[in-house]
């Protein structure tokens, strides 16, 4: 009776994924739900080894701390022209290369190329760009215009900006792309027949269907804004210009300084931020569809 | 739930792949030496006297692990000997790089910075490391590093007439705590022809004079005579930093987190460097070739880091060779009120781990490593001139009678063959005028993360790219955002 139940259980097919799930599940604790669970302790307390509890001390020290309300700033500053900015431009491209164009896959290419170069090589190219004696320099120099020293400037946040839309606007172009294929033709016939235009097909039909796409690109995107650290890190070392100077540049000197306690209270708040800023987007996107049906 | 879980799952992975990207990445700043000689507030102050060290338990079998970022051969024999001495203890001697040559890019530099890290902070690093490569500061407020100043006192068997006590008092921080111990150390003294400036008649005080004094004798020496320069200094850059280390405590105010770098304190010592050139001061590496030496260029005064006590004897044979009556070693310019005493840069700095079980262990074989008794026994002569290939071996040990032999061996070994120039004999009188230079050091050279911005950002000025405001304003917006973080 009893082995009969078991057998049962164990020929459930919940069973049969847990084998199959068990490395990645593995991993997961190892590289994700474990290092959040210690930050998260390690943000109480004083020391990593035999500390005492503060509370909410190292939250308090970090959010008086100047230079983390700047990278905070500067951080959802970057975010949030980046991530829009690049979504128009991807949006864009995606609708012009769903139609008929000439040269089309070679400049569906040229646009995609970007992702596949490694970051060492755009680092070096964007240093002969914007260095003092740089190509950007010499343009400017033809126009009897002054020289600008690039990284230590205004204008080093345009270049980065810069930098993260061309890199990534390829893959955004291609999720679009792919979410247009799957809008029906039909729709936009039916809607023809009933004499919609052109704009009013876009805001009914195509931008409606591709909503949960689009959430999945502002997702990816939010991520990639925070991935350019990387170039900014390499192109101007741990102090960078004042507007450069981001919330992962504070968390990195962080570490450099001993300092696990700041870095994991920044890491948690940051976690913070991000679960409801996708708790947010998730319930729009949720209403969204519900209308829909 | 299936949405919940998979919402979970979305957000830890944006934290995950923002963490990695924080992870990543090489080159990056350059950090030498920190010693700051501002207050540390959250330095462990030991309250407790310092307890007579036990010494190490002889039947113990026990493996000191010693870490470091590039190889030094005396390490290798001084374990080997120790080893020997020692049947029951093992050193586990760990680097990076055989030299500095491999690590040209500072990857490794930078893996080694983040290794300690995290084995300091899982309290499981190394017994011994040498801090050279690491920001000391940072570790000495985390209290992971052993007060070894302590161990010095509370261990009868330690000589102190041994030892360079002047070099070791100035490392000291602010609290009385000593954290590393240097095994060597270099001088940085100016120099100049004692004959000719006594002659030129101008009041000149170098046990107290400030680099503003400094700079005025230079102009009164060239306002004298045309055709030789004040001043040789190394480059702008090296002269601001050696301005700004001297005032730093006017322009870094790290209790209250402030910098004043835009200060006119600041503004002078950049523009004054600019204006100079040329006219005063000249910069070794852009106004003369490496291979013409002064000769071409007549000063009054030049500077100097000694590596090896055989440079000074070269650097006075040449410096003879090419028309100097008298070379005499001045001090460098001070602080304001600072007493009198020479700058040394402490090289080799080796630190206990605080949480090591093996303390005493650890500072039985620090302490043979300041003895240099393992040292090997070569003379300084002109095949030991090159300080990189020398290590400890190439330069002023922190041991008197390890100095003392091997100056003795240079003595007995009769005149010296220089690279320039004849055989030159070293008198006892000779080695007289070394030694004082050496007893009267006590202003250790530091660096910093500081310091390093600044030597970053203002060759945009001495180059003509930007005015001294705007230099200024970025070195205090950056340095302001390292004080506050």
């Amino acid at each position: 009776m009893n082995r009969s139940w078991v057998r049962r259980w164990l020929r459930k097919d919940g069973i049969a994924a847990i084998p199959f799930l068990a490395p990645s599940l593995a991993g997961f604790c190892l590289f994700f739900a474990v290092p959040l669970a210690m930050s998260f302790y390690y943000s109480f307390f004083d020391r990593v080894t035999d500390g005492t509890f503060v509370g909410l001390g190292n939250y308090r020290e970090l959010l008086g701390s100047s230079s983390f309300r700047k990278a905070t700033g500067n951080t959802l500053l970057f975010s949030g022209v980046g991530v829009p900015l690049l979504i128009l431009l991807s949006l864009g491209l995606a609708l012009l290369f769903n139609r008929q164009l000439w040269l089309k896959s070679a400049m569906k290419t040229a646009v995609v190329l970007p992702l596949v170069v490694p970051i060492a090589s755009i680092v070096m190219i964007t240093q002969i760009f914007i260095d003092w004696n740089g190509v950007l320099n010499a343009w400017l120099y033809r126009l009897d215009l002054p020289r600008v020293d690039w990284l230590n400037s205004d204008g080093a946040w345009t270049v980065i900006l810069l930098i993260y839309v061309w890199k990534n606007i390829g893959y955004n172009m291609i999720l679009f792309l792919a979410g247009l294929q799957t809008i029906p033709r039909s729709y936009y016939e039916t809607a023809r027949m009933e004499g919609a235009g052109s704009i009013r097909q876009f805001w009914g039909i195509t931008l409606v269907y591709l909503t949960p796409t689009l959430f999945f690109v502002v997702l990816i995107s939010l991520v990639n804004s925070f991935k350019v650290f990387r170039e900014t890190y390499l192109l101007a070392g741990a102090y960078p210009y004042d507007r450069l100077y981001m919330i992962q540049h504070y968390m990195n000197n962080m570490f450099f300084s001993l300092d696990i306690q700041k870095l994991s209270t920044a890491a948690i708040l940051m976690v913070g931020f991000i679960v409801i800023l996708m708790s947010g987007l998730l319930k729009i996107e949720h209403r969204f569809l519900e209308n829909i049906e | 739930m299936k949405k919940i879980s998979m919402f979970i799952v979305l957000c830890l992975l944006i934290v995950v792949f923002t963490g990695c990207s924080s992870a990543g990445g090489e080159g990056g700043t350059v950090n030498g030496i920190t010693h700051t000689p501002t207050k540390q507030p959250s330095a462990p102050t030991q309250a407790t006297k310092p307890a007579s060290m036990p010494s190490p338990d002889p039947k113990k079998q026990s493996t000191l692990v010693f870490s470091m970022y590039k190889r030094d051969s005396y390490f290798e024999t001084a374990a080997k000997a120790y080893e020997k001495e020692h049947p029951n203890t093992k050193i586990d001697l760990n680097y990076i790089v055989e030299n500095t040559g491999e690590d040209v890019s500072r990857a490794k530099q930078e893996k080694f910075k983040s290794a300690m890290i995290a084995e300091f902070l899982n309290g499981k690093g190394p017994d011994l490391v040498v801090m050279d490569e690491l920001p000391a500061d940072k570790y000495i407020a985390k209290g992971l590093l052993a007060n070894v100043g302590d161990m010095m006192k509370g261990d009868t068997s330690f000589k102190k007439e041994n030892y360079y006590m002047n070099i070791l008092d100035s490392l000291q921080t602010s609290e009385g705590g000593l954290y590393m111990l240097p095994l060597s150390f270099s001088l940085h003294t100016l120099t100049g022809d004692q004959q000719l400036l006594e002659q030129s008649g101008v009041r000149m005080n170098d046990q107290s004079w400030t680099w503003k004094e400094f700079l005025d004798t230079i102009q009164q020496l060239t306002a004298k005579q045309d055709d030789r320069y004040g001043f040789m200094a190394f480059d702008e850059n090296k002269l601001l930093l050696d301005m700004a280390r001297t005032d730093y405590n006017r322009l870094v105010d790290a209790a209250n987190r402030t910098a004043r770098f835009d200060s006119d304190l600041f503004l002078g010592m950049l523009e004054q460097i600019k204006q100079m050139k040329g006219k005063t001061v000249l910069y070794y590496g852009k106004d003369l070739k490496q291979t013409d030496g002064s000769k071409g260029f007549p000063i009054y005064f030049g500077e100097n880091e000694l590596l090896t006590p055989f440079q000074y004897f070269h650097y006075v044979a040449n410096k003879q060779e090419s028309g100097d009556h008298s070379t005499a070693f001045y001090e460098k310019p001070k602080a304001e009120g600072q007493q009198p005493g020479g700058y040394f840069e402490p090289r080799l700095k080796i630190a206990i781990h605080a949480k090591s079980s093996l303390q005493p262990e650890a500072w039985d074989f620090l302490k043979f490593l300041m003895s240099g008794e393992a040292s090997a026994a070569a003379a300084w002569g002109a095949n030991d001139l090159t300080y990189k290939g020398q290590g400890f071996n190439g330069t002023f040990p922190i041991s008197k009678s390890l100095y003392a032999a091997k100056t003795n061996n240079m003595v007995q070994a009769g005149p010296l063959q220089m690279l320039e120039g004849g055989p030159v004999e070293i008198t006892e009188k000779d080695l007289k005028k070394l030694d004082s230079l050496i007893e009267s050091a006590n202003k250790a050279i530091f660096d910093g993360e500081i310091l390093q911005i600044m030597a970053k950002e203002s060759p945009a000025y001495f180059h003509g790219q930007k005015s001294s405001q705007e230099v200024a304003r970025i070195i205090q917006n950056k340095v302001t955002t390292y004080l506050n973080e």
